[in-house]
């Protein structure tokens, strides 16, 4: 499929997720009801004219998910499609780094030594500044001056990725059975606790990662060729190899922060991406970034619809929705291929 | 007018001597080409020309300044490098991967004179109308030459001198590829690019070269005009039989017989083995 068709394909399909996912949830709301308030809140309606409790939903809880869902999506997708670019390697993705155990460590230390999932700020706090941490030391690993070696740096991930698993397991095993169901609720993921205040604080970190990345997509089209080939092209290959860590690191910290360890976002959809865009970075990172965060506002509606009034975990349902779509496009080009 | 020179460069790696003290220099308007057996350090003179592997000791400079001192950008506007070894991750266009050699100027390769270079660069080197294919389906040959256009690429601009370092550029090649590959590479030595290339084949070197430098176990064992290069050289640096002939245009042709009998012994793999 060409880049034109793709772009009509997935403006069409933000259109129908961005209202679908406005107009359904807990509140039964119809598509009139979220006009109108709508309409209300841009000053097109006079205030009191529709119900307050409609505005409410709309503005406090609805908009605020959906504007998480895709800034988060958006900064996972990107930085998964940059890290494939940097390692080579179709299987990468922000995990790698330790970035999620990190901040998935750092959120469950918060929980269970301090006063519980119920603070607004500490447990955020804990998981970005888990997240950072981590990857530091993963790059630490691999760091030579100011460039960084690939392998050095996947062991050192694999490395840091093996202590904060063991660490969290033995948070679980010491933690009381009330911090034990908090703590795995966070590990599953979750845009429920989204609000404008926690995606303020979450907002710089995330556009810095999703409007930096597609900033290194040259640099890491000549990185597909190899690194001797993509420094005889001019290209720093060590610094633009550091710089993807640092913006990865900065937003899928921030991601794991505001809504906890979402799994396959960063892995699968770059994937997509390439099928309907082609291989060019650009169009794989930014192509991710937008598809990223739409499946993960599809992904949050459907989670808080199919069994409502509760919630399924968000990253059950972004593998339930992407792997056989993805196990699809994948068999269709094989198909194409053998042809 | 000299665009590259080395003086003494020694390469010393894992405790074996790979490069001592090679001295060459290649000039606008000359094709040198660096012949030798398996193992005498033609890559690895390569790789140090191309600012890949800094050398133990001695200098390499590249239009009058040190190799290193050279801004990265504006150095690969000036030097090209195909290597031996050549692969792409990705399902990239044939076209893409032609315009990534407009990496280090303003446009990235996206603008339409990118465009414009890389259809013309894809004509030269025999692969008209590929731009659109997918770069992973090609023969190796095919990939070869895309990456020769790439390196091609990379110097279609108005600052001098133009340097092209090439790696046995026709070794996916067959015998006519071979011929075009060279004779496009000659045409740009011709307009004024200097350019070093590995060679394995002598009557190839023969036609197209200028220069040659003779590398033998680290050492420089000739430096020449191509022509004068003598058949002794080539039977105590390669020790084959062999004989340096006319061929039916005139031109110099190099008929490798066989092993000559000086072979050492204590040389030779798996010594005393069954």
């Amino acid at each position: 499929m060409r880049p034109r068709w793709s772009f009509v394909l997935v403006a069409a399909l933000a259109l129908v997720a961005l209202g679908t996912s406005l107009v359904v949830g807990a509140v039964d709301t119809s598509p009139r009801d979220v006009m109108s308030a709508f309409a209300e809140v841009v000053g097109l309606a006079p205030p009191g004219s529709t119900d307050s409790r409609h505005v409410a939903v709309l503005l406090d809880i609805r908009a605020p998910r959906v504007a998480t869902g895709l800034l988060v999506g958006a900064a996972l997708g990107a930085a998964g499609a940059a890290l494939q670019g940097v390692f080579r390697n179709p299987l990468a993705d922000p995990s790698l780094l330790g970035v999620s155990l990190g901040a998935s460590l750092g959120a469950a230390l918060v929980i269970v030594l301090g006063q519980g999932i119920g603070s607004l700020w500490a447990t955020p706090a804990g998981a970005f500044a888990g997240g950072l941490g981590a990857t530091l030391l993963a790059s630490l690993a691999a760091q030579s001056g100011r460039s960084l070696d690939t392998v050095s740096l996947l062991l050192g991930g694999i490395a840091v990725q093996a202590f904060c698993g063991a660490a969290i397991g033995l948070l679980i095993y010491v933690a009381s059975d009330s911090k034990q169901r908090d703590l795995t609720f966070w590990l599953l993921g979750s845009l429920g606790g989204s609000t404008w205040h926690r995606l303020g604080a979450a907002a710089l970190p995330l556009g810095v990662a999703i409007v930096g990345l597609p900033r290194l997509a040259r640099s890491l089209d000549a990185l597909a060729l190899g690194e001797a080939e993509a420094s005889d092209l001019g290209i720093a290959v060590g610094r633009v190899r550091a710089a993807a860590v640092i913006l990865c690191a900065l937003g899928v910290g921030a991601a794991v922060a505001i809504s906890g360890p979402i799994g396959f976002v960063g892995l699968v959809v770059p994937h997509l991406a390439r099928i309907l865009g082609g291989a060019s970075h650009r169009i794989t990172i930014v192509g991710s970034a937008i598809g990223g965060g739409l499946l993960l506002v599809i992904a949050d509606t459907l989670a808080r619809t199919i069994v409502k009034p509760a919630e399924l975990p968000i990253g059950v349902v972004t593998a339930f929705l992407g792997a056989p779509f993805f196990y699809f496009l994948l068999l269709r080009r094989r198909r194409a291929e053998v042809a | 007018m000299m665009v590259l020179r080395t003086e003494n460069v020694t390469v010393v790696r894992g405790g074996a001597t790979l490069l001592d003290r090679v001295s060459m220099e290649v000039s606008a308007g000359r094709l040198l080409a660096v012949v030798g057996p398996n193992g005498a350090g033609k890559s690895t003179l390569l790789r140090v020309l191309a600012n890949e592997l800094t050398p133990c000791s001695g200098s390499v400079h590249f239009d009058g300044f040190p190799l290193k001192d050279h801004e990265p950008r504006s150095l690969a506007r000036r030097r090209a490098v195909l290597r031996q070894r050549f692969s792409v991750s990705g399902d990239f266009r044939v076209g893409e991967v032609v315009r990534l050699g407009r990496t280090p100027y303003p446009s990235g390769g996206h603008a339409r004179e990118d465009h414009a270079i890389a259809d013309r660069l894809l004509a030269e080197v025999g692969l008209p109308g590929f731009t659109g294919r997918s770069y992973a389906t090609l023969s190796g040959g095919e990939q070869q030459r895309v990456h020769l256009a790439r390196a091609l690429a990379q110097l279609e601009g108005p600052v001098t001198p133009k340097l092209l370092l090439l790696d046995e550029p026709s070794s996916s090649l067959d015998p006519r590829q071979q011929h075009e590959v060279l004779s496009l590479v000659s045409k740009r030595v011709r307009a004024g690019y200097a350019a070093v290339a590995v060679l394995h084949d002598l009557s190839l070197a023969a036609r197209y070269a200028d220069d040659v430098v003779v590398l033998c176990r680290g050492n420089v064992a000739a430096k020449a005009p191509m022509a004068s290069l003598d058949e002794a050289t080539i039977r105590a640096v390669f020790r084959v039989e062999v004989t340096k002939t006319a061929g039916r245009d005139g031109a110099t042709q190099w008929l490798v017989e066989g092993p000559s009998e000086d072979r050492d012994a204590s040389e030779r793999p798996h010594a005393g083995a069954p």
